[in-house]
């Protein structure tokens, strides 16, 4: 049955469509009809005995109304509704056309709000919301090693990962990091990648988008190299070639073939471009025997379902017990935690991307109360044409409907455009790509945003819509052709407008305060002493090739000579090496005997292992503040010279003088035979503390040892220019490859580019709240000016009459203005409210400041006034300048 | 030509009369009217122009269709033709007619 009403629906709608498209051509037909219906009837009156023109107007009575029957035929061929509302759309399409100022504000407010919104909104769902593309992303977890108090200190070692996967409940997979050079047409180019355990590719659960994964007898000692790509590699450098499974690769001169790509934001671990299996390396990879070696590896874990991260980290922990047990000399005070996975791919970009949108919405609400405002004036404006339409028959929701299709026009053209604005800003925001955000390769415009870019548009119609229509429908005929508005009707749309501007400058205000607060954390933060003196660094990490300096005597030669061409460059100061450079997030750590014993607090018995050579801390301008720093003599075999950080002094030795005191630690380089043998040294000075990881978090101890000690094979290049080091650039990478032309050359950037690059994500917060903050203020101005120029037109009269009776002028403009201020201070008071219960949300953005911190409140309140002063500035004077007898003979 | 004495169509019952009209066969418009009207002996009385809306109605819905035909007299007219649907909702609005008819019957001969 209910196919059969269909069919019936349906086919009377065809009907009714062909009848509407054939309507002008049926109703010439019909007239036709009705001609020789008219006809017959005089016939028959005739026939009674009346006269020619008798019968012709009996025949008209009988017939009735000829153009009722006309119009009633013609409209059963049509869709009323339909085409009701299309009559609305091009009524309201011609009105906004009349007013190009007003449609033009409306459009470009509502686009750029719109358009806002959709571009955080596409941002927040990429990195938030869309789930990972891992299988199950919610039961991965990272596994690291940490001390007593839970710190991370490392990544569990090879060894350690074996016994772990034995006795754990949880799936576990280990990838140990690696950097290959990867040669192909365009040249050499280093990429980083993982070789990864059997279990690996299954706890990650995701299958390659491309190919394959790796068979089991890939993944045994001596099988075939074969290679999993990273989407990013395959799209990027490899031009996404679809047939590139099978094809070759060669990595560090070994041919690997290519058996799959996977999928967009697979990026385990986050560095990885390339996967292989880790069983063929086993034997050439010295690291994977030593159970100390806690670096440059990842262990993922999948939780059994039914587990949480609580219980997982309860049972490794336990395990790490175990294993302290069983090798007390490398695992002793040693436990494990784990860190989602989630967790470590957004990292503490969730607060700030929450408080962009929280902004932005904000901005939606003041551009949507503005635009209420805007229409609120000009529903008055056109109150006579809708007192004349209600006069003609239209009801009251007909008239409704009007205005709401008329704003439902703006907002349509106003998301349209915005959608669009938020497709570009999006893209050029992805390409430039400022702060390396998280999952920025997963921002589209997909159905999610576009859907969000919809609702959005709707939500303001009904705002900003929904706002003028309903008074405007309930004026009646008589109250307009009276002649101006009911009084009562004019006070509540006053009132309403004020109460609009009133929110409007409290959310401006809301919004200003959190630029504020940011600005002054992001002040404080440059404000903090980094340790050394970035602005005429030049950095670079040379990477000579293991293959002809595998040697630490080889490449202490090579670095010995590159050292003296780069000294030789007109315009260098200093040159140096080090095995990390800070801020660049490279650290390894080593553990100390201090004064012969290991130290009881567990905390203390580790330090960053840095190695440099003679004048790094003059190249880096870091200050020594006790003692001396590395000098060349230190640089020979049998050295014991030993530099420290003040953080380190100050754990082991406080209060006390800490040069001369000895210390041991062990040797780090893992390619090195010698890994792990002490230096028993002996404190010679004591450097300033350096913010290794950054100006927000605190200097971490370190122990510098001479860098011909434990020779790194890939070192960092430190010059000091004696004026700017961007220039020598060129010159520097010459004197390496006059060098050795086969030297690649890595993370070159100036001292300045460093910092900033740290410094970026702060900075991008700052800057948008700060764009944010700017436009608010605009737009509540242009509210202002709109209520206090409306306020001196409608009191013209008053105000002559108060001129004439010998007011000042001065006296004038400040009556007029009292009304705005009313407006201003009532935003103003609600604004700090709300400023201050929102601070409670931004307490994780702000380093150093407090929520009410006076600066920016004394600053807030001076913006808000002068911006009320610049946006009555207009009207006050138009108000000054009112002539009396002008105004008093308006009638 | 005597007014008094007609009586205006039921409202709704239109159609109805249009439909069974036209199971005589094909008629125009005039057609329609004149033999209600007759049939009738002159009590119904219907607003001929009405008919025209009412008959549009009918085609939309698939009752009734129409095409271009000569009059005995050699004229140009339309005429109206009752569809199988037609028909069937004809018997429809029959049944339902006689339903409430008999039940209004009873209630007056009940008081």
């Amino acid at each position: 049955m209910g196919a059969r009403a269909a069919v019936t629906a349906l086919a009377a709608l065809t009907r009714r469509a062909v009848g509407r498209a054939r309507r002008d051509d049926l109703d010439a037909q019909l007239a036709e009809e009705m001609r020789l219906h008219l006809e017959l009837l005089e016939r028959d009156e005739r026939a009674r005995g009346l006269t020619t023109a008798e019968a012709r107007d009996a025949a008209r009575r009988r017939f009735g109304n000829v153009t009722r029957s006309r119009e009633a035929s013609r409209d059963v061929w049509s869709f009323a509704a339909l085409e009701s509302v299309l009559q609305d759309v091009r009524f309201g399409a011609r009105a906004l056309r009349r007013s190009p100022g007003y449609t033009a504000v409306v459009l470009l407010t509502l686009a750029l709000g719109i358009g806002a919104n959709t571009a955080v909104f596409s941002v927040v769902d990429a990195v938030l919301m869309r789930p990972l593309v891992y299988a199950d992303a919610d039961r991965l977890a990272t596994v690291y090693m940490a001390d007593s108090r839970g710190l991370v200190v490392g990544t569990p070692s090879y060894p350690e990962f074996h016994d772990l996967r034995a006795a754990a409940t949880m799936t576990l997979g280990f990838a140990r990091g690696a950097a290959l050079t990867l040669r192909g047409a365009e040249g050499a180019e280093r990429v980083l990648g993982a070789f990864v355990s059997d279990s690996f590719l299954a706890t990650l659960g995701t299958k390659p988008a491309l190919g394959r994964g790796f068979l089991p007898a890939e993944e045994r000692a001596g099988g075939p190299a074969v290679v999993l790509l990273s989407h990013g590699l395959w799209a990027g450098r490899l031009g996404g070639d679809p047939s590139i499974v099978g094809r070759m690769l060669t990595l560090d001169d070994v041919a690997y073939t290519v058996v799959g790509v996977m999928p967009r934001g697979y990026l385990y671990p986050s560095f990885a471009q390339f996967w292989a299996p880790l069983a063929p390396r086993l034997a050439a990879d010295p690291a994977l025997d030593k159970r100390d070696y806690r670096a440059d590896s990842r262990v993922i874990a999948r939780l059994r379902p039914g587990t949480d991260s609580a219980r997982a980290a309860a049972e490794l922990r336990t395990l790490a017990a175990g294993l302290a047990e069983a090798y007390p000399a490398t695992n002793r005070d040693l436990s494990a935690t784990i860190v989602p996975v989630r967790q470590e791919v957004v990292g503490n970009i969730g607060p700030s991307l929450v408080m962009l949108w929280a902004a932005v919405g904000t901005l939606l609400l003041i551009a949507c109360a503005n635009v209420a405002s805007l229409a609120l004036v000009r529903g008055t404006a056109r109150s006579h044409e809708v007192a004349v339409r209600a006069a003609l028959g239209a009801g009251r929701w007909r008239v409704v409907r009007q205005f709401l299709v008329e704003h439902a026009l703006l907002a349509v053209a106003g998301g349209a455009l915005g959608t669009a604005l938020a497709a570009a800003g999006v893209r050029a925001l992805v390409a430039a790509d400022p702060t390396r955000l998280p999952r920025l390769n997963e921002v589209t415009l997909d159905g999610r945003v576009l859907l969000f870019a919809a609702g959005v548009t709707v939500a303001a119609t009904l705002l900003f819509g929904l706002a003028p229509a309903l008074p405007a429908a309930r004026r009646t005929l008589a109250d307009v052709l009276r002649g101006g508005t009911r009084a009562g009707e004019a006070r509540a749309a006053r009132r309403a407008r004020g109460a609009l501007v009133a929110a409007e400058v409290a959310l401006a205000v809301m919004l200003v305060a959190a630029a504020g607060l940011l600005a002054r954390s992001f002040q404080r933060v440059l404000g903090v002493p980094l340790g050394f003196e970035p602005a005429r660094v030049l950095t670079m990490r040379v990477e000579p090739p293991t293959a002809r300096y595998a040697s630490a005597d080889a490449a202490s030669a090579l670095y010995r000579r590159i050292a003296e061409r780069v000294g030789a460059i007109a315009g260098v100061e200093r040159v140096a090496f080090t095995n990390h450079l800070p801020l660049t997030g490279f650290f390894i750590t080593t553990p100390v005997r201090v004064d012969g014993r290991t130290p009881e607090d567990s905390q203390a018995t580790a330090a960053i292992y840095r190695t440099a050579t003679a004048g790094y801390f003059e190249a880096m301008g870091i200050r020594v503040v006790r003692g001396r720093g590395l000098t060349e003599a230190d640089m020979s075999p049998g050295s014991m010279a030993l530099v420290v950080n003040e953080r380190f002094a100050r754990t082991h030795w406080p209060g006390a003088d800490p040069v001369g005191r000895r210390l041991t630690v062990f040797k780090q380089q893992i390619q090195r035979p010698d890994y792990g043998a002490a230096i028993d040294g002996e404190v010679v000075g004591v450097i300033a503390d350096l913010r290794t990881q950054g100006p927000e978090q605190a200097a971490p101890p370190e122990v510098y040892v001479p860098f011909a000690a434990n020779v790194w094979p890939h070192a960092f290049l430190v010059v000091r220019a004696r004026t700017a080091p961007g220039p020598l650039t060129a010159a520097v990478r010459r004197a390496i490859t006059d060098e050795d032309a086969a030297i690649p050359v890595g993370f070159l950037a100036t001292g300045e580019t460093v910092v900033n690059d740290v410094l970026a994500s702060r900075r991008l917060d700052t800057g948008l709240l700060a764009v944010f903050a700017g436009v608010a203020l605009a737009l509540a101005a242009t509210g202002i000016y709109g209520v206090l120029a409306y306020a001196v037109s409608r009191r013209r009269r008053e105000i002559g009459v108060r001129l004439a009776l010998g007011a000042s002028p001065a006296g004038v403009v400040r009556l007029v203005l009292r009304e705005a201020m009313v407006v201003v201070a009532a935003g103003l008071a609600l604004g700090l409210l709300g400023a201050a219960w929102s601070a409670r949300l931004l307490r994780g953005l702000l380093f150093e400041v407090e929520a009410d911190d006076p600066a920016v409140l004394a600053g807030l309140v001076a913006i808000l006034l002068l911006v009320a002063a610049l946006a009555a500035l207009v009207p006050g004077r138009r108000a000054a300048r009112v002539d009396p007898a002008i105004a008093l003979r308006e009638a | 030509m005597a007014t008094d004495g007609r009586t205006e169509v039921p409202p709704g019952t239109l159609d109805m009369l249009l439909l069974k009209t036209l199971t005589l066969g094909a008629l125009h418009g005039y057609g329609l009217a004149q033999h209600i009207q007759r049939v009738s002996q002159d009590v119904l009385q219907i607003e001929e122009g009405s008919l025209y809306p009412a008959l549009q109605r009918l085609q939309l819905k698939g009752w009734v269709t129409s095409e271009w035909g000569q009059t005995p007299t050699n004229r140009r007219a339309r005429y109206y033709r009752l569809t199988a649907a037609g028909r069937r909702q004809l018997g429809a609005e029959v049944a339902s007619f006689e339903r409430v008819t008999q039940a209004i019957g009873r209630v007056l001969r009940a008081v």
